[in-house]
């Protein structure tokens, strides 16, 4: 009987502690709640004074970011005010059904994403608006005017050529975006699908602005025939031509490109004749219980230094940060190659684009 | 006294049933309601879906078809390799199955790019060929080996329950080893082997991550159901075809469920000292042998992914990716094994029980529920996680964003393996063992205290090792789940990889595999600690 009783009350335990690591999180939650509401009564007087010394401390940022590399700069910003962070990587499209299907926020801070993400969500009125306070040194093209997002650095679309490949077939180096269209390099390219990558979906959409649509989409028809089918990931490309599958990859580069170009003796290249970008967007969602701490963030992000280890995490060039003055890594991008690109397009037209898009790529 | 056992005894059966109910069919029946009640014009996205989906639902079936032929052919193959061995080739394709069976998610297929691809180890240097590794070959030829170390053993397993009397006297009367296989082993296997298709035929339909990597332009529902998510972000889009995916896996599992109850499981007689010999004999051994160091090498490749840098003709050792792991697995990978450990400790209890209520009680309820138990063997991954966003986000179950959630859906989704392999244990009982408790004046619950529980410990400890196993490696159902909070190793291994940091992922692979692989050998050294003080 009385083990009887032990097993029970250690299964009745195990249930509890269960059921009370939510409770700890939904506790914590409700807290936060409460300080955000006396935050707000004290924000018209922290207002005034400019250097107020933030204090999250007890409290967790929540965090959707791209990638698991910003890590540094979140620890940077917990030696700073305290607050803990936690971060996730989560695809945009994959943000705003979670967002739509359990009807709060997944996090506090969007940080990265597809900038037609961000567009959707703004529309459906799922971001916090917020005006940083260095918002005047950073360009309009990189960030929305109201405040509902602000990009962290820009994405540029470049090529990946394997040139061992190409000398066995007798083919050159292609350095513009119109030498790869030609037939020559049959089979040889690989891209993303633009409905899963955004930097894919900016390269077509950076096509269409840099030719006009007609021209711009008889392109992608030419280019769609040396490509044997779209790869569903976003680093498909760069993994297939590393692995020598194909001799052209069309991928976002950066200095992890130039980096595997030199491990695996391949060429990473700008392409001469014009460069497609896409702001990467960051934002606060509404109604999230660490939304004050989000905003805190994008100040912290904007400070020069932060700059610079932003550009050093994303092995961006200086001409891919927002900011001007950001030195980043030179890796020989000239800004004014830079595709003249109507970004609010990029939310009002994508399913038209996209749709376009799979007729000509009939489900490659 | 007895009438507060008596309680006690009715409330923990109907509270496990409850749970039960909760955490499996509930989810699917708030799937179908938002799918095609709350939905407007639901039929119409449905059938629209259909259409425009043909060709990849029949590559699904096709797909799941060839990889439920050929994984049970190579399934056999080294299933008879293993009963016909001993000693240390045993033990060796033992040690192989068994690591295997810890197959984290996406590496397999990382892998083979790196062996079979167009500049492929095997495929260019030591064979000279050209080979286009991706679509319909690239994903069977994956598929069917990752669920080789699995079904071979169940074959292994079925093996040992085949009547020996009657293979004696086959090898007695002159027949050769042949003959014996073909007119008595394998018509004696013939249940297994329908059972191993089946499985394998689910597992295949359900796979979103080997066609997304190699399947090129060879795409299933499983993998473009993920992409809805991914690019329009409808969950809608993506549950509808989780339930085209679901609905012939319901089908099949109704024969499943009719194969696997007539399978005998009370013998257990060796196959290795028979004398054997003959071509066929060498045949089946090779093709075993070569089968597994195909399945070796792979997790030779994978350490070797690990810990070098560049391409193979000049590999230079580093211990840079090994480094770098740890700042991707700070949080996530302790969560892991807390979560897995709750989730496998809980489903001990709860299989334990909703097994003694089987046993014990005879009602014509428990046993249409048992429908209901096996349910998750069927249900695809994706759509088990989307059917719990859609079953409590909101009063009174509300645990989106919880470790809850998570842990019930790792728990529930091993749940079959759990409660068959404890009935496996509890069917070679001898039933009088449960009168003599009874007879001795003591409630019905001691039957589980004291006799289900002590004499099963062996089913038992090999469920929570499944479960645990198959927590920590579990993306598809829990992908949906995770929040910043409560972010897993598997899905740091799959933003890993999608960043393209290969290394970096094959090493937390390794780290999975490593733990795994101790935990299930502590579990049997306690078990076998508890045994021996039996004695």
């Amino acid at each position: 009987m009385k083990k009887l009783f032990l097993i029970f009350s250690f299964l009745i335990c195990a249930f509890m502690i269960v059921g009370c690591k939510n409770d700890v999180s939904e506790n914590t939650n409700d807290s936060t709640k409460n300080v955000v509401d006396e935050e707000k009564k004290t924000d018209e007087n922290t207002d005034a004074k400019e250097d107020v010394k933030l204090d999250f401390s007890g409290r967790t940022l929540n965090v959707i970011a791209t990638s698991e590399k910003y890590q540094k700069l979140f620890d940077l910003f917990t030696e700073k005010t305290g607050a803990k962070v936690e971060f996730l990587s989560m695809s945009s499209g994959d943000v705003l059904s979670r967002i739509k299907a359990e009807g709060k926020p997944v996090s506090d801070l969007w940080f990265g994403g597809g900038l037609d993400a961000f567009l959707s969500a703004k529309e459906s009125g799922f971001l916090d608006s917020y005006i940083p306070k260095e918002a005047d040194k950073v360009d309009e093209r990189f960030r929305d005017k109201d405040g509902y997002w602000i990009a962290k650095g820009l994405t540029v679309v470049g090529l990946l050529v394997n040139e061992e490949m190409l000398k066995e077939k007798g083919l050159e180096v292609p350095k513009t975006l119109e030498e790869i269209k030609d037939p020559k390099y049959k089979d040889l390219v690989i891209m993303s699908t633009p409905e899963v990558s955004g930097t894919m979906f900016a390269f077509v959409k950076g096509i269409l602005d840099k030719y006009g649509e007609e021209e711009g989409y008889k392109y992608l028809e030419e280019l769609n025939n040396n490509i044997p089918f779209y790869g569903k990931r976003g680093k498909d490309p760069q993994e297939k031509t590393v692995a020598g599958e194909f001799a052209i990859g069309i991928i976002p580069i950066d200095k992890s490109a130039f980096d595997a170009a030199k491990e695996y003796n391949l060429t990473a290249i700008y392409p001469e004749d014009g460069i497609a970008w896409v702001p990467e967007g960051v934002a606060v969602f509404k109604d999230a219980p660490g939304s004050d701490m989000a905003k805190a963030f994008i100040d912290f992000m904007l400070l020069d230094e932060n700059q610079e280890l932003l550009a050093e995490l994303d092995g961006k060039d200086g001409n891919q940060m927002i900011k001007q003055g950001v030195s980043g890594y030179k890796l020989g991008l000239d800004k004014n190659l830079l595709i003249d690109e109507k970004i609010e397009e990029f939310g009002s037209k994508r399913d038209e684009i996209l749709n376009r898009f799979k007729e000509i790529t009939k489900d490659k | 006294m007895k009438r507060r056992l008596l309680y006690l005894d009715r409330i923990i059966i109907i509270s496990v049933f409850f749970v039960i109910f909760l955490f499996i069919l509930f989810p699917i029946i708030q799937s179908f309601y938002f799918t095609f009640i709350e939905e407007k014009d639901a039929f119409k996205v449905f059938s629209d879906l259909i259409v425009e989906h043909k060709k990849t639902i029949y590559n699904s079936i096709l797909l799941a078809c060839l990889t439920g032929i050929v994984s049970s052919i190579m399934s056999v193959f080294v299933g008879l390799s293993l009963s016909f061995s001993k000693g240390i080739y045993y033990r060796f394709l033992k040690a192989v199955m068994f690591i295997a069976m810890i197959s984290p998610p996406f590496v397999m297929s990382l892998t083979y790019i790196n062996l079979f691809g167009r500049n492929g180890f095997i495929t260019k240097e030591i064979l000279n060929l050209s080979f286009n590794p991706y679509g319909l070959m690239g994903v069977l030829i994956i598929q069917s080996l990752s669920y080789v170390p699995l079904s071979s053993l169940m074959i292994e397993n079925a093996c040992y329950n085949l009547n020996r009397d009657v293979i004696d006297a086959s090898f007695d009367l002159g027949k050769s080893f042949f003959q014996t296989l073909r007119k008595i082993v394998l018509p004696l296997l013939w249940p297994s082997i329908k059972i191993v298709f089946i499985l394998n035929f689910m597992k295949s339909i359900s796979d979103f991550s080997t066609p997304q990597i190699i399947g090129g332009k060879f795409q299933t529902l499983a993998s473009e159901s993920y992409l809805y998510m991914v690019t329009e972000g409808s969950l809608l889009k993506a549950c509808i075809l989780n339930i085209i995916i679901f609905l012939p896996c319901i089908f099949i599992f109704y024969f499943y469920k009719k194969y696997n109850d007539s399978i005998p499981t009370n013998n257990y007689n060796k196959m290795s000292d028979l004398k054997m010999s003959g071509n066929v004999l060498r045949f089946v051994k090779t093709i075993g042998f070569v089968i597994t160091f195909v399945i070796l090498l792979e997790y030779l490749s994978l350490v070797l992914e690990a810990f070098t840098k560049g391409r193979i003709r000049d590999l230079n050792f580093t211990l840079e990716f090994f480094v770098e792991s740890h700042m991707y697995l700070r949080y996530s990978f302790l969560r892991s094994i807390i979560y897995s450990l709750f989730a496998s400790f809980i489903s001990v209890f709860l299989s334990s029980v909703y097994v003694y209520a089987k046993r014990t009680i005879n009602s014509a309820f428990i046993k249409k529920f048992d429908y209901i138990s096996m349910l998750p063997f069927a249900i695809p991954g994706t759509f088990f996680g989307i059917s719990y966003i859609y079953a409590f986000r909101s009063y009174p179950f509300y645990l989106t964003g919880t470790a809850t959630i998570i842990i019930m859906n790792m728990l529930f989704k091993q749940f079959p393996l759990s409660v068959s392999s404890l009935e496996d244990g509890v069917n070679r009982m001898d039933m009088n063992l449960f009168d003599a408790v009874l007879d001795t004046g003591r409630d019905r619950i001691y039957i589980l205290k004291d006799v289900i529980v002590p004499l099963n410990l062996r089913y038992i400890f090999l469920g929570f090792v499944n479960t645990f196993i198959k927590s920590m490696t579990t993306v598809g159902s829990i992908m949906f789940l995770v929040y910043p909070g409560t972010k897993l190793a598997t899905i740091t291994l799959f933003d890993v990889i999608n960043s393209g940091k290969y290394h970096v992922g094959s090493v937390i692979a390794l780290y999975i595999i490593l733990f795994c692989t101790v935990i299930s050998l502590i579990c049997k050294y306690i078990f076998n600690r508890l045994e021996k003080k039996d004695e």
